[in-house]
């Protein structure tokens, strides 16, 4: 006849055996997501490495945007920079995003080309609840009216 | 005047939870009718803020910061009132509203006055908190000097109907799990044996916050979907995943407590949980308004609110835990589970959805810890979550199949007998079809197990409803309900994210071309002046075959705010959805389209109503379950 406290803890036993067992597959999964699935981000005065996806961010380059159309194949390039000034051409395919405009801070995940080129393969810009274009808010700012919140940094 | 007001009564509403604080405090025996009018009357204030407000926006007052920044005199009249909520400091105003109002409800539950003391309490000291907050640090109605003559308009992606009530519903929803919080904590502090009418009453608060919560998760990915044009309805942005942990908390919590509820077991797991729900709550809004996280949504960033957040945090979250932690030992044990049976079930799909919550939590936070620790800037994203919540939250709606066999006694061998074939038969399948299809891409041979697992609970779910339907049983509908909404949701998720196609194309007006089987003709292009915006539409004729569709996408200038949106158009077919959005021209006249298929795409958000519908028909079925405990 087993008693309570006995049982008690083989219950105990049974539950800490689960836990560990479904939490070490949670670790594995986890560690081995987080070796191959996430992404690094880099500016372009960064060495990016070629062989993964990763996302480059930084300002669109003024005057550097060109949309290039032949009869079977068109897309965009344009320059993105970063403090530094470097510089690195995108190409991309798809639809630019609504918010994306010369000057403004954007981000560019895909593939470092052999070329120096970027593919991307999704470009984002972020959309926030003040979305003033800069010169209005440093306009206010400029009155001590209103704190300028970033938007669009990485 | 009005914005006075406003302020005033947003201040009173502050001083009035501290009088209900101290008068829950004072009337250690009984429950006083001062302790009511208190609660009355500070909703009333926060109403009165609240409206105050509502009133500046619709009357376009300028002087408001507020408003000239999220509003301008062009708006339409429906935005004027969402925008109201759809900035930071209205959405506290809002938040405000919505603590009031529980706070009210609470008091009118029947709760044994011992622990419905504590719960008042710890309440008032939280709402007290957020008033503080939202008056120092994120005042809506700060005044600007002068007077502005026009706003900036209320972000154009936010003038859309689903996301009018998308932040209501989503917070009444969460709100819900701070009452779920407050009784766990009034439970610990009582040391008092739990009675049921409390957890009856916590089953409740928390079957209200899932629906909430669900239906508003649902509408946030229904907008993203029609309105951001990138034609997908989740992103795993971590302000998207930072709203599934409550829910994924407040599940877990529902499914220990009935554990708790029909068999006295697992009472301390129960009560952490319901911590850990708000908790969870609390640390999104840290994260997500602080603007420590990369995102592309959520709110504009300002450290010194953040340092504000982190305080108010902190002030709510440490307290509660330690106080659990210090007083774990001396709560009450719950009763032995015994052999294979239901709470078994019960506490490890609570187990697995906790690791869920867990991993979730750390994805978010990871960029933020890699950025500190690492000095390295990383995004995590889909491909992480594909590979980690999508099979630990498999392995849990996997045991669902495995609910209709499960009695509190032990498993339904019978029925188990019965169901086998049907069974067997579905897991072989799949697993012969997964080996042959061995050489897809990783996606789709995760959407193909989540498309099978859906399917082996959806079948054994409906094969038990219709036995109970002929054995004229009807015990908890609700929850067999939302169990066939999970499944469900599970198999259209799959399907979209499997089997979604996307081209990208340019036309000339007049052109037409061929995309896997359809003719897409650009037929015209127009230019409209609206409200406060210009519109240039796009007319597309999609033909395929059986059908012919005309889709107009459009792209709309908005005049007071300068900025540029797309508006999807999209179109239902039988088993899913035609989805196009319209990108820049070239300089040849051609405009440039993104077209899509997603199959089953409504029926996510379907599934997700399904889910909602079960939870409140649990609520509804409340009392015909308590009849079954009593005879019991």
């Amino acid at each position: 006849m087993t008693t309570l406290a006995q049982k008690r803890k083989l219950q105990r036993f049974w539950l800490v055996a689960i836990l560990i067992m479904s939490l070490a597959g949670v670790v594995g999964l986890v560690l081995n997501a987080l070796a191959k699935k996430i992404s690094y981000f880099y500016y372009p005065s960064d060495v990016i490495p070629k062989d993964r996806t990763v996302r480059l961010g930084g300002l669109v380059s003024e005057g550097s945007l060109i949309k290039i159309a032949h009869e079977q194949s068109r897309y965009v390039q344009f320059n993105i920079e970063d403090e530094n000034h470097q510089k690195i051409m995108v190409r991309y395919k798809g639809l630019l995003p609504d918010l994306f405009r010369e000057g403004q801070g954007i981000i560019a995940e895909g593939k470092l080309l052999d070329d120096g080129v970027f593919e991307a393969r999704q470009i984002l810009a972020k959309h926030d609840e003040n979305y003033l274009p800069l010169e209005i808010a440093q306009k206010i700012k400029a009155k001590g009216l209103w704190k300028v919140s970033q938007s669009a940094q990485p | 005047m009005i914005v006075a007001t406003g302020y005033l009564s947003l201040l009173m509403a502050g001083f009035l939870s501290l009088v209900l604080v101290l008068a829950s405090w004072l009337y250690r025996d009984q429950e006083a009718p001062v302790v009511s009018c208190v609660l009355s009357l500070s909703f009333t204030m926060t109403m009165v803020s609240f409206l105050a407000l509502m009133v500046s926006f619709i009357r376009s007052d300028f002087s408001v910061m507020a408003v000239v920044l999220h509003s301008a005199i062009t708006t339409p009249l429906i935005y004027k009132i969402s925008a109201v909520w759809s900035h930071h400091e209205g959405s506290m105003l809002l938040w405000l509203l919505l603590m009031t109002t529980y706070n009210f409800i609470v008091g009118k539950q029947k709760l044994p006055w011992v622990q419905k003391r504590f719960v008042l309490i710890i309440q008032g000291i939280m709402t007290a908190l957020f008033v503080a907050f939202t008056a120092l640090v994120s005042n809506p109605f700060r005044r600007l000097e002068p007077v502005a003559l026009d706003g900036h308009d209320l972000n154009p992606l936010l003038q859309d109907y689903s996301v009018i009530f998308h932040p209501p519903i989503l917070y009444a929803g969460l709100q819900a799990l701070s009452v779920v919080f407050s009784f766990s904590l009034a439970i610990i502090l009582t040391h008092h044996h739990i009675k049921d009418q409390i957890l009856k009453a916590m089953r409740k608060w928390t079957l209200a916050s899932i629906a909430l919560l669900t239906i508003g998760i649902g509408l946030g990915s229904f907008w993203a979907y029609y309105e951001l044009g990138w034609g997908g309805w989740w992103f795993w942005d971590p302000v998207e995943n930072i709203s599934l942990l409550p829910w994924l908390a407040a599940i877990a919590l529902l499914h220990t407590l009935k554990a708790h509820i029909a068999q006295a077991s697992l009472k301390r797991w129960t009560l952490f949980l319901a911590l850990i729900g708000y908790v969870s709550v609390l640390m999104g809004i840290l994260l997500v308004r602080s603007g420590l996280l990369i995102s592309v949504h959520g709110f504009a960033q300002d450290e010194e609110r953040a340092l504000a957040l982190l305080v108010l945090v902190s002030c709510i979250c440490i307290p509660a835990i330690t106080l659990f932690a210090v007083s774990f030992k001396d709560l009450e044990k719950g009763r032995l589970l015994s052999g294979m049976n239901q709470p078994w079930l019960l506490m490890l799909q609570s187990i697995i959805f906790t690791l869920a919550a867990a991993v979730l939590l750390l994805g978010i936070t990871y960029p933020l810890l890699a950025s500190v620790i690492l000095e390295k800037t990383v995004t995590v994203g889909a491909e992480f979550y594909q590979a980690t919540i999508l099979p630990i939250l498999l392995s849990a709606i996997f045991l669902l199949g495995i609910v209709p066999f499960m009695r509190k006694d032990g498993m339904d061998v019978d029925l188990l007998k019965r169901f086998a074939l049907p069974g067997i038969l579905l897991v072989a399948v799949s697993i012969l079809v997964f080996l042959w299809i061995q050489e897809a891409p990783f996606y789709r041979n995760m959407a193909f197990l989540s498309v099978m697992t859906g399917m082996w609970v959806l079948v054994m779910t409906v094969m038990r409803l219709i036995k109970l339907r002929a054995q004229k049983q009807v015990l908890s509908h609700g929850m067999w309900i939302a169990h066939c909404g999970v499944a469900a949701l599970l198999v259209c998720i799959g399907l979209e994210k499997g089997w979604t196609n996307e081209e990208i194309f340019a036309l000339k007006p007049g052109q037409s071309m061929l995309v896997q089987d359809i003719q897409i003709t650009l037929k015209n292009i127009d230019r409209r002046a609206k409200d406060n915006y210009v519109a240039e539409t796009a007319e597309l004729e999609v033909y395929n075959k059986s059908s012919r569709h005309i889709l107009k996408p459009e792209k709309r200038t908005y005049i007071p705010a300068h900025k540029m949106t797309s508006e999807s158009a999209m179109c239902s077919y039988p088993w899913g959805m035609y989805y196009v959005t319209m990108g820049d021209s070239y300089d040849d006249g051609a405009l440039s389209f993104r077209f899509s298929f997603h199959p089953m795409v409504w029926g996510i958000w379907l599934s997700a109503l399904i889910i909602a519908l079960g939870t409140i028909m649990s609520w509804v079925q409340k009392k015909r379950l308590a009849k079954t405990f009593s005879k019991r």
